[in-house]
């Protein structure tokens, strides 16, 4: 059940209307059951997996407060771990590793024959195996109490709006907000359904119209000039960051209206100005469970500077593998890593040239400088992310640069090339960016619009969110897609 | 601050209503209309008709809405009439299009045209479907038919026939004027200024058999007539073969028209074979396809069902009623459109 489907909008308020008139005792197993059931939405039977992934760390959680020596509590995380990695292995990697290993064996001409196993990849695994696994951590680290209530804990690990597609929460933040009593309040209730609101305006139109000219041209990427590919590129940026952020604030949103406050995912990403700070901003509760689960476990930057790269680039090559079974996401991840490793090792060099030079680096002009090499950095990395193969991106690559593909611009049918033929989605394209645009310059000035929202007249608040809701009907892509040619009178 | 429970709530609710209002509005500008010169659906214009005005409700499929003009039959007998059809409308659409239009008139007569005797399926195509359906008011009958029409399909995949706009939303692109104020004054009808010269084919054609789903819904449709105190009558509107080249059709569908009229003749049903019995109707001429009437044909159609309904149920006309003024205007409207037109 996706969140812009016609079945959660009818699921959703459902829920919410049961949640706040039942009894208080009760809410914690409507949500449960609520959850398990958006999830057998997909696909039933890896409800199942959810569970185990639940009982496992619940488990673990326990058997960590009843060991009495450190050894014991690190053989219960190791179990955990392991079991839970297992599983994540088994139905999102097996594939993938088995076919690398075919090709290894096969360049020493080894023949080996990969089993045939046909899984489908269990919606939100990622997601919820990682939040379960931080919570087997954070009890070992005492930062948490085990959970001793299975029903309040396998609400944290399967709480619907962030089941498939997160925020990936921490136990310490989520798991005691099970326990508070969330009465109906108008405000937050408005509050969330505005950050909804503007979720689905990402996601629905601004992703959905940026997915048009993004799939246009990478779907014939062949046939493209390298004009067209870049613009493809710098739109795949923002549809990506529409298409996952606006998740997020549906998520996000629809938890506040049931009471519990998530953590914001995302945080004006392309207004960074290093590679460094953009992974600061970005699907920031994955980001920095690596830096508390795995980065800094690994020794983070207190180990020299060469293990601290080596640690950088394990996180990043093991990000990009978390983002799919494939060798271009590692390539994605790898090239996020190097940029980091690089940016390090030539920090004093720019600092001195930036000196000798005299730029002045506290000016606006330096900044909007160093935030744009920082968007074409991180959008050379998102073509390695949106291209089906490693040879794809890279061939993506060289046509964006010009360095093959012939003209790298043409006059003529270039917006039709992306899909925008006629001009009037272009319209909708560059104003809905603008919306977005004006939406992070507010909230990056400090402006907390929903607050601001609410300061002013009913009359304006209420044209505003039927203009919203006005645009995001008309101008949405959802629903069947009407074809007027499908309708042509041609046989009565 | 405590919150004002009672207060909020009922703003709330102007809230909600005011978005169904929006969403009302917003399927109603993005339906598509009828009158495009290649489709007629039903459109809002049957409801925003006086309650209780119609003398004849003329139903069925492009056969209908091609071959009846109500704004012929007002201007030569004063009767009052509206076509509610659609592309391919078989007789089950029919059925449900009419138990939903009898909530808002009581015509004294319903004329059914029966080029739906062949109704082997609910409907022929979900397009089709669309069209005759989408500007039926949603309500208990809709429901009811999309129930019995698409029972085999999912709650959302029936989703789009209830609400259309999930459909139609997508032509913000290309609204045009006539989607905030529609063309009202055809009243259902399709006015067509193609003449495409057919030859006479005959009727010299053997009976074919009436499909059982074509005649359990016509048996509703005349329980629903009874039910109501209406008369129901039949007409067939000519058509031709394609000179021969749609002769197989054109043999089955005057032969299943054949055994109807004995049908129709058995339980005292009216019926108006308008190809045989009508004397002026010129096939070079009249046609806009091989299937379809042209202006000038339904012209003649009209005036012919208009004089055989006159007598057989003694309609009377309404012309000299202040009340009944704009149908003058519309006759009008209807007028210089057909003449702007003829010239072009």
């Amino acid at each position: 059940m996706l969140f812009n489907s016609i079945d959660f909008l009818l699921f959703f308020p459902a829920v919410c209307l049961a949640y706040f008139i039942m009894p208080r005792r009760l809410k914690t197993i409507w949500l449960l059951g609520c959850s398990y059931f958006f999830y057998m939405c997909w696909e039933a039977e890896y409800a199942l997996l959810l569970l185990a992934s639940t009982l496992i760390t619940y488990l673990s959680g326990i058997g960590i407060a009843r060991s009495s020596t450190e050894k014991r509590k690190k053989a219960v995380v190791a179990l955990s771990f392991a079991i839970n990695l297992g599983i994540l292995f088994f139905f999102k990697y097996f594939g993938f590793a088995a076919d690398l290993l075919e090709g290894f064996l096969g360049f020493f001409g080894l023949a080996f024959h990969k089993p045939a196993f046909d899984v489908l990849l269990p919606v939100g695994i990622s997601f919820y195996t990682f939040q379960a696994l931080s919570y087997t951590m954070d009890v070992y680290r005492g930062e948490v109490e085990p959970e001793k209530n299975f029903f309040k804990y396998a609400l944290f690990v399967s709480f619907f709006p962030q089941l498939v597609a997160g925020p990936i929460e921490r136990s310490k933040n989520l798991l005691h907000q099970v326990d508070e009593d969330h009465p109906f309040a108008w405000d937050r209730v408005r509050s969330g359904l505005l950050l909804m609101l503007y979720g689905y305006f990402q996601k629905v139109v601004l992703a959905s119209y940026l997915a048009i000219v993004v799939d246009s041209a990478y779907d014939q990427w062949e046939q493209c000039t390298g004009y067209q590919l870049f613009w493809a590129s710098v739109c795949f940026a923002f549809q990506i960051y529409c298409d996952f952020g606006g998740y997020s604030n549906i998520a996000v949103g629809a938890a506040e209206i049931l009471g519990f406050r998530l953590m914001d995912n995302f945080n004006k990403p392309y207004f960074s100005v290093s590679v460094a700070d953009f992974w600061r901003r970005w699907h920031i509760s994955l980001t920095s469970w690596f830096r508390d689960y795995l980065y800094i476990p690994l020794g983070g930057n207190r180990k020299g500077r060469i293990r601290k790269w080596i640690n950088c680039m394990t996180v990043f090559l093991l990000s990009g593998l978390w983002h799919g079974a494939s060798l271009h996401f590692v390539a994605w991840g790898g090239l996020n890593g190097l940029y980091q490793i690089v940016s390090e090792w030539t920090a004093p060099l720019r600092e001195g040239l930036c000196k000798k030079a005299g730029i002045r680096t506290e000016a606006f002009s330096h900044k909007l400088a160093r935030v744009v090499c920082t968007f074409f950095l991180v959008d050379i990395s998102w073509i390695f992310f949106r291209a089906q193969s490693v040879r794809e991106g890279i061939g993506v690559l060289s046509r964006c640069l010009g360095l093959t593909g012939g003209e790298w611009l043409t006059w003529g049918d270039n917006l039709s090339k992306l899909g925008l033929e006629g001009g009037e989605k272009l319209n909708v394209l560059l104003l809905s960016m603008l919306i977005l645009f004006i939406a992070d310059l507010l909230s990056l000035k400090g402006i907390r619009f929903r607050e601001w929202l609410k300061g002013q007249g009913l009359w304006f608040r209420w044209l505003l969110c039927y203009a919203a809701v006005a645009g995001i009907l008309i101008f949405g892509i959802y629903g069947p897609e009407y074809d007027a040619q499908q309708f042509i009178y041609f046989q009565f | 601050m405590k919150q004002k429970w009672p207060g909020r709530l009922i703003l709330f609710g102007i809230f909600l209503a005011g978005l169904l209002m929006l969403f009302a509005e917003l399927s109603r500008i993005f339906m598509r209309k009828e009158g495009d010169g290649d489709l007629s659906i039903l459109s809002s214009s049957y409801y925003h008709l006086e309650k209780n005005t119609l003398d004849v409700l003329c139903i069925g499929s492009s056969h209908a809405f091609t071959s009846f003009q109500p704004n012929v039959l007002w201007h030569e007998q004063g009767i009052t009439s509206y076509v509610i059809g659609g592309p391919s409308q078989t007789f089950v659409t029919s059925y449900y299009m009419l138990k939903d239009a009898l909530q808002y008139q009581k015509p004294k007569v319903v004329l059914l045209e029966g080029y739906y005797f062949r109704t082997y399926h609910a409907f022929a195509s979900e397009e089709r479907l669309h069209a005759s359906i989408d500007g039926m008011r949603l309500g208990k009958v809709k429901k009811e038919m999309l129930d019995d029409e698409l029972s085999d399909y999912s709650l959302k995949d029936r989703l789009e026939f209830y609400f259309p706009f999930l459909l139609y939303h997508s032509r913000w692109n290309e609204l045009q004027t006539k989607d905030f104020y529609a063309k009202e004054w055809n009243k259902g009808s399709n006015i067509n200024f193609e003449i495409d010269p057919q030859r006479d084919p005959g009727l010299d054609v053997e009976e074919a058999d009436i499909p059982e789903m074509a005649l359990d819904y016509f048996e509703r449709i005349r329980t629903l007539c009874a039910e109501n105190g209406i008369a129901l009558a039949v007409y067939f509107s000519p058509f031709s073969d394609l000179d021969g080249e749609e002769r197989e059709w054109y043999e089955e569908t005057q032969g299943r028209n054949r055994k109807a009229e004995g049908y129709l003749r058995d339980r005292g049903i009216p019926l108006y074979y308008c190809q045989r019995e009508m004397e002026d109707l010129d096939f070079a001429h009249d046609f806009e396809d091989y299937e379809h009437p042209n202006v000038w044909g339904a012209g003649k159609v009209t005036k012919y069902l208009g004089d055989r309904l006159a007598s057989d149920f003694g309609l009377k006309g309404h012309k000299k009623e202040a009340s009944f003024a704009s149908w003058d205007r519309d006759y009008e409207e209807y007028r210089n459109y057909v003449e702007l037109h003829s010239k072009e």
